[in-house]
Formats: C-alpha cells, sequence, structure tokens
C-alpha cells in the first residue's frame, strides 16, 4: 500500500481521526476497521495545493478550496448547484467514472473488497462509503447484489506480462510524466532523500524572486501524489491497457489525463503494474535451428533446446535469425459454441487444435494475421503453435473469442497439462436473481447520481433525486448531513480532514448569500486568477508546469524529468512554463493540445497529456484574458509575400542565422541539436509574441540557450532586407508560415562531400564504420582504398571504386561513424598484425595494445604522396607500406603490402615474433602457390620463412614467423580481390 | 491586461534614429577581414606564424594551410598554399625546430616538410596518450610550447558528461620526448587553452554539468577543476603517482567557494564569464605580449566567445596564491564563430573563425580576422584591482574627478551560480553591495571603491555609467565583471 508522509511533519491524519463523521463511520462498520487503523482523507490534489504553505488559510482562500472540494467530490451530482455553476468562476464538476460494459474492466473479486469499504481498501478515495449506515448482514448482502449486477455487464479478457514488458513499462512509466501526479514506484525514501540532495539549490538564500527558474524544483510534492490503489487486483493488463489508450472514454472528466500512447507502449505500461503478480508457465516450448521459407516438419527434427514459458514467447530463443518454435499444451473451452481464432505471424505459423489444423499463415513474410470459426464444444483440447523465423522482424500472435468470452490472447486459455486450470477459469459466474436486485440497488441507493451506467443507451435513473436539498438550501452544520457528526442512515459518508471540512462548510455559507460570486470590476483580473489557479491546481497542471510562483517539478521526481538530448540542458527535459502562455500560445494550439495533447518536444521524455477540450477548455478564454500583450500593426513588408518568404528562408538557414543548427524542421532533425520544430511554429505561437520574443528570449525563458537572433534589435545579417530587423523577423515568419511545405532552408540537408583522389592520394583521418576511432583512411588515385587502423597497427578495410563521403563528418557537428562510398570491402581482423608467440600454437593475443607494447609512431609520404605507416612492437620498428597493384589479369587494383621490421639492437637468431597476413573462417593454398582467404581474397606472399596456416576450431590464420638477417626483415604480400 | 506597441518593441534597434556617437570599438580596434578563396573550407582551429612570416592555419576538417603575407594591409597579397591534410579536427599549432606540432582529436603529431617542396611529408606520432571512443565531442585542445618545451592538452569529456576512454576531461603535458604528465582533473569541455605571460596555464571552460557559467580557469598542476566525471582515472598508478589521491566527490547543489574549503584541490575559476552577458562559449585565449603595440592593455588576456562571436578582454590577479580577476566587453562584430586567437609579433591579433555545428551571432560559416589597434586609446577600466575594503579601478585616460568621485557614477550588485551535476545554472544569491565612497587617486587615473557587503565566491557586476574622463567622454565599456575568490588581509 502506498504511504503518503506528510510534507509539513504535520500529521493531517491525527485531525482528521478525531473527527466525529468519521468515528462514527467507523464505529458502524465492527470488524473491517479498528480504531487504530489510519484512514486517509479524501485525496485531492488541487485541495492538497492550497495547504501547500504552512500557514492558515484566510477565509476567502477556503472559499476557493471549498468550491475544489465541491467539484471533485462530486458534491454537485446530488446537491444542484445551478448558481453556483454559472458564475465567473464556476465549481468544476469531477464526474465519476462511466460505468457502462464496467465487467469487462474490472474484476468482480475487486469491486466485491471495494465495495465493502472503499476508504481501507483504496485509501484516499473521494467515493464516499454509501453502506455505512447498515449492519454487517445489510452491508454484506448489497455489496454481493450490487457485485453481481455490475459484474454482469461484461467479463474481462485476459492478458499475460512477460519480463521485457514489465521492464519496458518501468522506464515509460518513469519518464513519461505517470510520476509527476502517482509518484515514483517504490516510494523509496532512501532515494527521494538522494534526489533532494542532489537538487537541493535553495540552500538557505532567499527564494522570493519570481524568476523563472527551470534549476529551482520546489520541495517535496508528495503530499500530492494520487494514490494508484491496486491496479493488478482490479485491472487485468488487458483492461488495463485498454483504459490508459483512453481514460477519458471512462473518466471523462480528465483528472486522469490521456497520454499519447502507442497500443505497445500502452501494452507495456499496462504490464509494468503486474510485475509482482505470477503467471505460471502454461506451454511447453522446443527450439529447432535451420533455414526454411515454409514450417518444417517439427516432428523429424532433433530440437536444440526446449522448457516452458508463460504464453507464446519467442524470447526463450537463443538466435533471432533462422530458428523454429514449437509451442504445445492444453486448451480449455468453457462453452459450447463457435469459436474465432486469430493467428499472425512474421515468418510462418500454425494453429493446430486437436489434431486438426486451424489456422495457417506458413511461408516467408512480413506480419500477417488470419483468422477462422470453428465450432467447438466445452471441453479440454490439445493446441499446437508452430512457427518459424528466417531473418528480420519476428512475431507470433494468437488471440481468440467464443461464446460469451470477448476477444483476448489464446494463450489466456491454455495451461500445461490437462489438469490445470487456465487463467480464465477465475471468471465469475454471474446469478441472474441477484443481478437484478443489484440493479435495483443502483438506483435506490445513489450509485446512479454519479456513475452513469447505460442499459440499451439510458442511463439507469437515480429517483430519489428530487428529494435531495440543493446546495444552497443545505445547513452545513447539521449533524445528520454527510458533513454531520451524526449523520443519517442513507448518508453518504466522505473520509475529510479538518481543512476539507472547514473549507466546504465556509463555502457552503457562503453559497447562501446571493451577492457571493459577483465580482467587482477591479476583482476581475483576481477572478480570472482564481479560476486559473483553481484549474491548474485540480488537473494538477502544477505537478509539471510552473506559472508564475506556483508549482514545477519539485525534487523528488526531478530526476524522473529526463531528454534525449543532455546538451539542451533543463529545457530539453523538463516541461515549458505556463506563465504568459495565453500571451504565447495561438487558442487553436491550445485547444489542440487540450483535445489531443501533444509530443512537440520529442526530446523531452515526458509527454503533455489529453485533459479534454470539455474539461479545460475555459483556459483557451481564460488564460489570454490575463496574459495578453496586444501590439499594434506590423509594418508593411519592404517586398513582394514571395520575397519575403525567400529571405526568409536565406535566413534561416546556414548561410544567416541558422536557426536549422538548432530546431528540427519537418522530418530533418536540427543539424546540431533538434530542439522545436519550425515548421509548426506559426500555427503554435502569436505572431507578435515572436516579434517580442525574438528580441530577447532570456525575458521570456531566462536562462534557454535560445541566443537572441537579433541583438538588441541589432540585424547581424546586413545583406538581407536592409539590414533591418523588423522586416528579417517578418521574413522568418511569412516563411514559416508555409508549414510542412516550406522549403527546406539551405545547410539541413547534408550534400555529399565525397573525396576524391585525383593525382595524389587522400589522408582522412576520423571515425569509420567498423574501425577503432583512431583510423587512417587513404584513398589512392588507382581507385583502390584502404582504412588502416592506428591504434591496433594492422590494415582494417580494404576496398574498390569510390573514396569516402566526408559529408557526415564535415557538416555540423560531425558525429558517427561513415562507411566507405566504394565496393568490395574486405575487413581484416581488428587485432594487431603483429605478435609475439611462446610457440605456434599459441593463440593470437587479445590483450590490448598497449600491453603487448605497441604503439603507432605516424607515417611518412613517399615521392608519390603515399604513406608509409609505422608503429613498434616491444624493441622492434615496422615500416608497413601499401602500394596499389596493378595485376592485368584482374579487373581491379589489388595492393601489395611491403612490410619491414627492424630490431633495436641486432638479433640474428630467430625470433619469437610473428605476422599475421590474415584470418577466417577458411584459408587454402591454391595452385599457384597463393593463398585463398575466406573464398574471396588471394593472397600471394613473399617472405625469407615459409608462411604457416593453422586452423582452430574452425577458424584459420595465415602467418608468417619472422627472421631477421642483420636486424632486419622484410616481406612483400600481394593480395587481389 | 497590458499593452505594448509593435513599434515600441521593435524600433530598439531599428526604427530609433542612430545616435551620433564619436566611440565605437572600431574606432580603436579595427576589424581586417582577410579573403579566403572560393574553393577553401577555412574552419579555423588553431594558428602559428612561422619565422619565415608565414602564418600557418590548422582547420577543422584536418588541413593546414600556409597563409602568405598575412600581415600585410591592403590584403590582395594574401595566398594560401596546402601544407598537410587529414588529421583529425585540429584545435592546437605551434612550431618548433622546423616542424609544426598539430594537436589533433587523436594524438599530437609533428609535421616536417623533408624535402623542402612546401608540403608535409613526415608525420610523427609525439603521444597518443589519451582515449577516444568515436564520440564527436571527444575534443583535445592543444597549447603553445611552455617553458620546459611541453605541449599542455585539455581533454573534452565524452559527451562533454562522462569519461568513457583515458584521461577524458584531464589536462596532460606532452613533454618534448612524448611522455605524459597527468596535470588536472575536472575538464568538462574546453574552447581555448594559453599561458598568462607569467607562464602559467589557462583554459576556458563552458556552461554545463557543475559549470553554471562558462569560465577561465587556471591549470595549476595537481588541481582538480571542477567536473568529477574523470576521477576513474586517479585509480591508474601512472596519475596516483604524480596526482596523488583522488580528491574528494564534490556535493551537487553546493556553491564552488564551499567546496573549495571542503576540496583543497578544487581550483576555483579565475573568472566567471556571466551567461549571456558576457557570451555563452567562450573560446580561444590570446594573451597580449606586444609591449604595447597592441594598445594600453599590457599583460592582460583576451578569450573569445564562439557563440557571440566577440572578443573579451580579462584583467587577472593572484590574491592568496589563487587568481581571479574581472572580464570586459572588448569588441564585438567578428564574421562568425570566434575560435582560436593568436597575437602576432607585430602586435596585432588574428581571429580564426567557425561555426559549423554551433551557431553564432557573426553569419559567416568561417572566417579569418585581424584586429589592429588604431594607435586610439579608448577610455576603459583598464585594472581592477580586489582590495580588503573594495575595489581599485585604474583607467586607460585621465578621469574626470566629480563623476569618478561620485558614488552615483556606479552601481554594483553580486552573483553566483549553483555547483551542481545538472546542466548549467541560472545567477542566484543576488545581493547589493553598498558603495559608501570613491576616492579619486591623486594621478586622476584611478577610484578607490569603498565598499560594504563584498561576496566571496560572487560575481561583482559593476556599472560605470557615470564616470566621465577629463575630455567629458563616457566608458567605451562601462561594465565589469569581477570573479572574487579571496579577499587580501591587507
Amino acid at each position: 500500500m502506498t504511504s503518503h508522509p506528510s510534507s509539513d511533519g504535520k500529521n493531517r491524519l491525527s485531525t482528521f481521526v478525531s473527527c466525529g463523521v468519521i468515528l462514527t463511520l467507523l464505529s458502524g462498520t465492527p470488524g473491517l476497521v479498528n480504531s487504530q487503523e489510519i484512514i486517509q482523507p479524501a485525496h485531492v490534489p488541487g485541495f492538497s495545493r492550497l495547504f501547500d504553505k504552512k500557514e492558515q488559510l484566510p477565509r476567502e482562500r477556503h472559499q476557493l478550496a471549498g468550491r475544489i472540494l465541491l467539484g471533485e467530490l462530486n458534491c454537485v451530482s446530488c446537491h444542484r448547484a445551478k448558481e453556483a455553476m454559472i458564475t465567473a468562476s464556476p465549481i468544476l464538476q469531477r464526474s465519476a467514472p462511466v460505468l457502462d460494459h464496467i465487467g469487462s474492466r474490472v474484476r468482480p473479486e475487486w469491486l466485491h473488497n471495494f465495495l465493502s469499504d472503499p476508504h481501507v481498501f483504496k485509501p484516499g478515495t473521494a467515493m464516499p462509503d454509501m453502506l455505512a449506515g447498515m449492519n454487517d448482514d445489510q452491508r454484506q448482502s448489497t455489496v454481493e447484489a450490487l457485485v453481481h449486477f455490475l459484474a454482469s455487464t461484461g467479463s474481462v479478457a485476459e492478458m499475460m506480462a512477460d519480463r521485457a514488458a514489465i521492464e519496458r513499462g518501468q522506464t515509460q512509466f518513469h519518464r513519461l510524466g505517470c510520476v509527476a501526479c502517482h509518484g515514483p514506484h517504490p516510494l523509496d525514501p532512501q532515494l527521494t532523500a538522494e534526489a533532494a540532495t542532489v537538487n537541493d539549490i535553495r540552500g538557505d538564500s532567499e527564494s522570493d524572486d519570481d524568476e523563472f527558474r527551470p534549476y529551482d524544483p520546489g520541495p517535496s510534492s508528495s503530499a500530492f501524489f494520487v494514490p494508484l490503489g491496486r491496479p493488478a487486483k482490479k485491472y487485468t493488463v488487458f483492461s488495463l491497457k485498454t483504459f490508459l489508450l483512453d481514460p477519458l472514454a471512462v473518466r471523462p472528466s480528465g483528472r486522469m489525463p490521456a497520454f499519447p500512447l502507442t497500443e505497445d507502449e500502452a501494452t507495456d505500461l499496462a504490464a509494468y503494474f503486474f510485475r509482482d503478480s505470477e503467471f505460471t508457465p502454461n506451454v511447453t516450448w522446443k527450439y529447432y535451428e535451420g533455414n526454411w521459407n515454409v514450417l518444417p516438419n517439427f516432428d523429424d527434427l532433433n530440437p536444440a533446446a526446449e522448457g516452458v514459458a508463460v504464453g507464446f514467447d519467442l524470447s526463450s530463443a537463443p538466435r533471432k535469425n533462422q530458428f523454429g518454435m514449437r509451442f504445445s499444451g492444453y486448451l480449455h473451452l468453457v462453452a459450447n459454441g463457435k469459436y474465432k481464432f486469430y493467428l499472425g505471424s512474421d515468418d510462418g505459423s500454425r494453429l493446430t487444435i486437436n489434431n486438426q489444423e486451424i489456422v495457417n499463415v506458413d511461408g516467408t513474410h512480413p506480419y500477417q494475421q488470419k483468422t477462422q470459426e470453428q465450432e467447438f464444444s466445452e471441453g479440454i483440447y490439445p493446441i499446437v503453435v508452430d512457427y518459424f523465423q528466417g531473418g528480420g522482424e519476428w512475431v507470433v500472435t494468437a488471440e481468440y473469442e467464443g461464446p460469451g468470452i470477448p476477444r483476448q490472447p489464446l494463450a489466456t486459455a491454455v495451461t500445461l497439462t490437462a489438469d490445470e486450470k487456465p487463467l480464465t477459469a477465475t471468471h465469475f459466474h454471474v446469478d441472474p436473481e441477484l443481478a437484478a436486485r443489484g440493479r435495483v440497488l443502483f438506483g435506490e441507493l445513489g450509485c446512479a447520481a454519479c456513475h452513469t451506467l447505460r442499459e440499451n443507451g439510458s442511463p439507469i435513473p437515480f429517483p430519489s433525486h428530487d428529494k435531495i436539498p440543493a446546495l444552497t438550501a443545505l445547513d452545513p452544520r447539521a449533524a445528520s448531513g454527510c458533513l454531520g457528526d451524526n449523520p443519517k442512515p442513507i448518508v453518504p459518508r466522505y473520509p475529510l480532514n479538518e481543512p476539507q471540512l472547514l473549507s466546504l462548510r465556509t463555502t457552503i455559507t457562503a453559497l447562501k448569500k446571493p451577492s457571493f460570486d459577483k465580482p467587482a470590476d477591479n476583482q476581475l483580473e483576481a477572478v480570472l486568477q482564481d479560476r486559473i489557479h483553481q484549474t491548474l491546481a485540480i488537473f494538477n497542471c502544477y505537478a509539471c508546469h510552473r506559472r508564475g510562483e506556483l508549482g514545477g517539478v519539485t525534487r523528488d521526481i526531478n530526476e524522473y524529468f529526463t531528454t534525449t538530448t543532455p546538451e539542451m540542458g533543463d529545457e530539453g527535459r523538463l516541461p515549458p512554463t505556463l506563465t504568459g502562455i495565453g500571451d504565447k500560445l495561438t487558442t487553436e494550439w491550445m485547444k489542440k493540445i487540450f483535445n489531443e495533447g501533444t509530443n512537440d518536444r520529442p526530446y523531452m521524455h515526458s509527454r503533455m497529456p489529453k485533459f479534454g477540450l470539455e474539461n479545460v477548455g475555459h483556459l483557451v478564454d481564460v488564460l489570454p484574458k490575463l496574459d495578453l500583450v496586444t501590439a499594434s500593426k506590423k509594418p508593411e513588408s519592404l517586398e513582394s509575400p514571395h520575397r519575403m518568404k525567400s529571405n526568409g528562408r536565406f535566413l534561416a538557414g546556414d548561410k544567416a542565422l541558422s536557426c536549422i543548427k538548432c530546431h528540427r524542421f519537418g522530418q530533418h532533425a536540427g543539424t546540431g541539436l533538434s530542439s522545436i520544430d519550425l515548421t509548426t511554429m506559426t500555427q503554435r505561437l502569436r505572431e507578435d509574441w515572436y516579434y517580442r520574443y525574438m528580441l530577447n528570449p532570456q525575458d521570456y525563458r531566462p536562462g534557454t540557450r535560445m541566443p537572441a537572433p537579433w541583438p538588441f534589435g541589432q540585424a547581424t545579417v546586413r545583406n538581407v532586407l536592409e539590414g533591418n530587423a523588423t522586416q528579417q523577423m517578418m521574413a522568418v515568419w511569412d516563411y514559416l508560415q508555409e508549414g510542412p511545405q516550406a522549403p527546406v532552408p539551405t545547410g539541413l540537408i547534408a550534400e555529399a562531400i565525397e573525396l576524391i583522389p585525383e593525382s595524389t592520394p587522400i589522408v582522412y583521418r576520423n571515425f569509420i564504420e567498423g574501425v577503432n576511432p583512431r583510423a587512417i583512411a587513404v584513398g589512392y588515385p588507382e581507385k583502390v582504398h584502404l582504412t588502416f587502423d592506428a591504434e591496433n597497427c594492422n590494415w582494417a578495410l580494404i576496398w574498390h571504386g569510390q573514396f569516402i563521403d566526408a559529408s557526415r563528418h564535415w557538416t555540423g557537428r560531425g558525429p558517427g561513424f561513415q562507411r566507405p562510398l566504394g565496393d568490395h570491402v574486405v575487413s581484416f581482423d581488428s587485432r594487431s598484425a603483429f605478435a609475439e608467440l611462446e610457440n605456434k600454437e599459441t593463440a593470437w593475443p587479445t590483450s590490448a595494445p598497449s600491453e603487448q607494447k605497441i604503439s603507432f609512431r605516424g607515417y611518412r609520404l613517399d615521392a608519390k604522396r603515399r604513406p608509409i605507416f609505422r608503429y613498434r612492437i616491444s624493441s622492434f620498428a615496422v615500416e608497413d607500406y601499401p602500394e596499389p597493384l596493378i595485376d592485368n589479369t584482374h579487373p581491379e587494383p589489388g595492393w601489395r603490402r611491403t612490410v619491414t621490421v627492424t630490431a633495436d639492437e641486432s638479433i640474428q637468431k630467430p625470433t619469437k615474433l610473428w605476422f599475421r597476413v590474415a584470418n577466417g573462417s577458411s584459408i587454402s593454398l591454391i595452385d599457384d602457390g597463393s593463398y585463398l582467404v575466406n573464398d574471396t581474397l588471394r593472397i600471394k606472399i613473399d617472405s625469407m620463412t615459409e608462411p604457416l596456416v593453422r586452423t582452430v576450431d574452425n577458424h584459420s590464420e595465415l602467418m608468417i614467423p619472422v627472421t631477421l638477417v642483420d636486424g632486419k626483415s622484410t616481406f612483400v604480400i600481394d593480395m587481389i580481390w | 491586461m497590458r499593452f505594448l506597441s509593435f513599434l515600441s518593441v521593435l524600433a530598439m534597434g531599428t526604427l530609433l534614429p542612430a545616435q551620433e556617437n564619436p566611440s565605437t570599438e572600431a574606432d580603436y580596434y579595427r576589424l581586417l577581414t582577410l579573403p579566403i578563396p572560393e574553393e577553401l573550407v577555412l574552419e579555423i582551429g588553431g594558428m602559428e606564424l612561422l619565422p619565415d612570416g608565414k602564418l600557418a592555419v590548422a582547420t577543422r576538417r584536418g588541413d593546414i594551410y600556409l597563409v602568405n603575407n598575412a600581415l600585410t594591409d591592403p590584403i590582395e597579397k594574401v595566398t594560401y598554399q596546402l601544407y598537410a591534410e587529414g588529421l583529425h579536427e585540429i584545435l592546437g599549432l605551434d612550431f618548433k625546430n622546423g616542424s609544426l606540432y598539430a594537436t589533433h582529436r587523436c594524438e599530437v603529431t609533428k609535421l616536417t616538410d623533408e624535402d623542402g617542396d612546401g608540403q608535409a611529408d613526415l608525420f610523427d606520432t609525439v603521444s597518443a596518450a589519451w582515449g577516444i571512443t568515436g564520440d564527436y565531442h571527444e575534443y583535445a585542445f592543444g597549447s603553445d610550447f611552455d617553458a620546459e618545451g611541453n605541449i599542455w592538452v585539455v581533454l573534452c569529456l565524452t559527451g562533454s558528461f562522462s569519461s568513457e576512454a583515458k584521461y577524458r576531461g584531464w589536462c596532460l603535458r606532452i613533454t618534448p620526448e612524448g611522455h605524459v604528465i597527468p596535470t588536472c582533473s575536472g575538464i568538462r569541455s574546453p574552447g581555448g587553452i594559453e599561458s598568462n605571460h607569467k607562464g602559467e596555464m589557462f583554459f576556458t571552460e563552458n556552461q554545463g554539468p557543475w559549470n553554471g557559467m562558462c569560465a577561465l580557469k587556471h591549470l595549476k598542476p595537481g588541481g582538480f577543476v571542477g567536473h568529477p566525471a574523470g576521477f576513474r582515472w586517479y585509480d591508474l598508478p601512472e596519475v596516483a603517482n604524480v596526482m596523488g589521491p583522488k580528491p574528494l566527490e564534490p556535493e551537487s547543489g553546493s556553491r564552488i567557494h564551499i567546496q573549495c574549503e571542503r576540496i583543497p584541490e578544487l581550483v576555483p575559476p579565475a573568472i566567471l564569464f556571466p551567461y549571456k552577458k558576457m557570451g555563452q562559449s567562450a573560446s580561444g585565449i590570446a594573451c597580449d605580449e606586444s609591449d604595447g603595440k597592441f594598445g594600453p592593455f599590457a599583460h592582460q588576456m583576451f578569450v573569445g566567445d564562439q557563440s557571440a562571436s566577440t572578443v573579451m578582454r580579462v584583467y587577472l590577479e593572484e590574491v592568496n596564491g589563487v587568481y581571479q580577476g574581472a572580464c570586459f566587453p572588448f569588441r564585438e562584430g567578428f564574421a562568425s564563430g570566434t575560435l582560436p586567437l593568436e597575437m602576432m609579433p607585430d602586435g596585432t591579433m588574428m581571429v580564426g573563425g567557425t561555426n559549423r555545428g554551433w551557431g553564432s551571432r557573426g553569419p559567416a560559416p568561417f572566417s579569418l580576422e585581424r584586429l589592429i589597434w588604431t594607435g586610439k586609446v579608448p577610455f576603459e577600466i583598464h585594472e581592477m584591482h580586489i582590495q580588503p575594503d573594495g575595489f581599485e579601478l585604474t583607467f586607460t585616460q585621465s578621469i574626470d574627478a566629480a563623476t569618478a568621485a561620485d558614488v552615483a557614477s556606479y552601481t554594483i550588485e553580486t552573483y553566483t551560480n549553483i555547483y551542481q551535476a545538472s546542466y548549467g545554472s541560472p545567477e542566484v544569491d543576488h545581493t547589493a553591495p553598498q558603495i559608501n565612497k570613491a576616492i579619486v587617486g591623486d594621478d586622476r587615473k584611478s577610484v578607490r571603491l569603498i565598499i560594504d557587503g563584498l561576496q566571496i565566491g560572487h560575481v561583482h557586476e559593476l556599472h560605470a555609467d557615470g564616470v566621465r574622463s577629463s575630455k567629458g567622454l563616457p566608458l567605451l565599456h562601462p561594465a565589469a565583471y569581477y570573479t572574487l575568490n579571496q579577499i587580501p588581509i591587507k
């Protein structure tokens, strides 16, 4: 169970427990709760925000707090409050979850526990206890009837969670922004303490300046964390995934917003909540290796491995290509009737039930799904899923649906042996009589007052609604009411603490006065401020965003806000400020964000979720009223529209302001960083805000890395639009109004910079793909090229044709490794060419070059400017000289590699030094006395000593022992391919 | 609801009538842009004037060109010849005994033209003592030779955050024999390296993790200059023998002067460049040893800013064995992002520019420019000295006693930044010291400011807007930013 440490050291619960209402509630349910048990008050983040500070809340703030509670506890769904809803700062009603088809989402067992005692089972829930006035027997039978009724609306589809999905889900949970409202998992006090140290920058210094302070996370926000309950007990992986994809479908109030998630991301996230759930292995698998185009007959093959798994899980396969798997188990079908089976795979697969082929998706193909309907009678059948993978993507999925069984993964109905019970066997059996009684109770008890549950399209009514007094007719101090010490049996019981009670009573009392809520003209701004504050608090926008002095990511969750691009600093990881947001964003874009959520800043791991226009749409009107700074008309353009645009394009490019160095442009990443997309800029931003921002970005985003493109209003690019800064700003705006159709600015798409050796070789020291970073590529006019590895001191690559494209390294910052531009690339071993071996069986060393005393000494260019590489190994100096080898019998030139070894002192006797010419899977001596390596490279050796070919474990090496004459040895190796 | 006129916002630079201001930077230091042939891409990373008068210019593409007649004016005679190619992003160049020494990404290379055809043919590896992983951030900046003939190399971290290969985040000295002396830890992302007139080595550091602002830092052998990512290399015996044991890890979120008390090896930045006010990407360094040929700023340091396309001026002093001092705006308007600065024997300064990968205010993709003193002395704060009870300012010209003695001619505030593991920092801990008195010196070229509330570890941002020269001129640059590490006792 999640616990919530108090942020200010004051235990609010103690005040709560002393509250008479709750003591009555507790004593009414003996056996479920003892008086020592601490019950949390209803968790309302918007309310908690107002009590963020230690001081007492002034009376008028209690009214705002009370309005938040009236909405969040949904008091107004029973107590009508017309007057309070249409004023300048209306109550924002949090409608209760829609219960249509709740049986297909929530497990009946959970419903039973929750309804029996909501506040103990889900601490912090805002759901009132409707049955508190009943005795134990009444309560139990009521709960049972309600559960049967609710369960009759559908049945849950099962799904399993594999380890990999859980781990992905854990990552997503912590970086998408879930932690902003729900806190990190687990709530580890150690972790929180460390985060506090890392981010404790406020120290003892004053903190009362109102500057945007991205680096200054406030104190803990754990007081606002919304409890998650026990999702693994409530949902299945499948139903939780469905919920996460569109929470507003069942919780239209938007308090749980919808993150823009793909189906896979939602599945992973859902799986994460099942990390502690045990899924029993339910299939046997056998694994085969081979290269097939269609499914082989696995019966004739010997498996290379076997085992058991949870579901048809391919992750047990030791390799990702050229393998097959057979999964077997027992399928439990619980009813007679028509079943539909779905089988999909990349590459081929086949579903067999009861030795009869049901679906066949055989062959080599991308993911493809087929279905088949088939009658089955209730029973247990042997089931086999066969699968093979050639290359590329690899996946297999199997689902089914049947009489009363919604579509769900097939594996949930499969067991390892015939006597076990499958996951689906836990299905709840609805008693129709109990369900009918539950339906009546649902309306009578008042569940229907808050929860919509539609039958044939119309919601179940709450017949007694008219008997409940309106909000303005309430006596907030009545002992027998919801807030009283001695409530009537039928009255719902809310878990409220003293500040909550005080706020509610104050507000209800104030509502009774007709003058309430009619602000004087000079109070208009304050009313608007309140309205925005109320909304940002209720929807917990403050958990991520700062506006003015309020909100922003707090230190205990700060570390979970991460970025793909650390160089962007905090701007790249923390959600943007909402200060002045109504001035900055267009109303259209605000609507779009509220209605769809957004991932406009893909470098930021957190995403902006959808809150729903119907819930927060009023901000679109209210924010500009407060924030907007209006500007007068812009000046006339100096040029015609198309010239303004072409000037704007030039200004955005690398020859002028270089906006594209740091900004994404549609599908093209920026050449340095890749911050927010320029092609959506004019849709996002209000035009006159843009002009002001451009003059000094620091005024709007203190600490931003965005430079002032027109510093002090001066144009640094003098030759465009007469060097007039205003005109240049207009030109960029006009150009970007083309949006995704805007032609790409210069310098964004790297043009190839092909290096072509014409009369002399070209040396190119840079990062070459497949070679140590200390690489020296050399291109020769003869159109044969090589890369020398200056770390290991050996040849690394040789190739023919074109040399190399330098644009990767000579455009932008130049990250990454570049592959040769030409063809016939042959790669050598990455290790050194020389080694000192004890004897000819000694394995070629794998230790670092420095440990073998190998060091690169440089190179000398000969008269043709061809490099002679120089390096040392222990007491020997080596010169390694590549020359293009023109052999008329061969279409392309080869290489002549002349290697000269010189000992520091004259050593005449044989040394332990060996030179390895080549190595590979096959080396053979062929007719003309040359060696053929890997059926590709033909090598001829001219050396004083006889070369040696040795083969160990299918790996061959062609080696020359180094014998010195007068302290020297030279050998020549010719290579063609 | 606020109302702001579009025109009033935009008018600042463009629509107001240009003020008739006789004093601009260009009146005192003029910029001469050297022509670069169309076919050349000269993204300059290092420069060195050779004994024969040719200017060797090394580029980020790995070429070295020799520029003929680089110091002539008019510039029509400037020509280029290719001396070498194929090195890996050269960011340091010096010359000794007929050979050029280039510090580039993977090593220090000695280049020699043995056959005298004007092109290097011998490329000797002097040292490849450090590791590279293939991350583009792993730059290596090399100094000129010090008095012992060593080249000092400062090595950027991997990805500028961590140390994934040997000596990333370290300063090494490479001896003439190619031996390596580990010299300082704590480097993050350098932009230049140069010694002052006493031979003490300094480098520029860029804002980022453990660096709230860009800075000029003293490379005191054995010291730790701020970013602990490279601490793992203290575990190597060859490091421990020279450097001693690993320093204490700094505490993130603290202030550097507080951590200096905990960590004896920690050397505080000599100069902090407040973000945006004094650029945002500190780069090349030059020291004026021109004996007055470059103007009145003998022995002062000059520091480029790549992003702002500027050169800033730095006055350093040593107090209690720790360097500190003031930086001043000096010259803006360079064509591209200023990277290397190199003083020429004739007292002019060569400035190389590039903005590939990092945008700059100067829009040219690359540039080679020469900054020339016109012979006119600008009215500037010459030096700014710390005193036990305030500052002493000296000026380049005699001052008007009335305005200089008026405390209302000055404003001062202080602030510092957070010393923390996350990226950068805002200005924090602002204070407003009180200037009690301004006492004009007998020479009429200095002022003693008696101040209450000096703050150790803070930048003291002083504006002397009201001070006039004896001829009635305002200061060309009235702002000064003094980084206070130590207050002298006497």
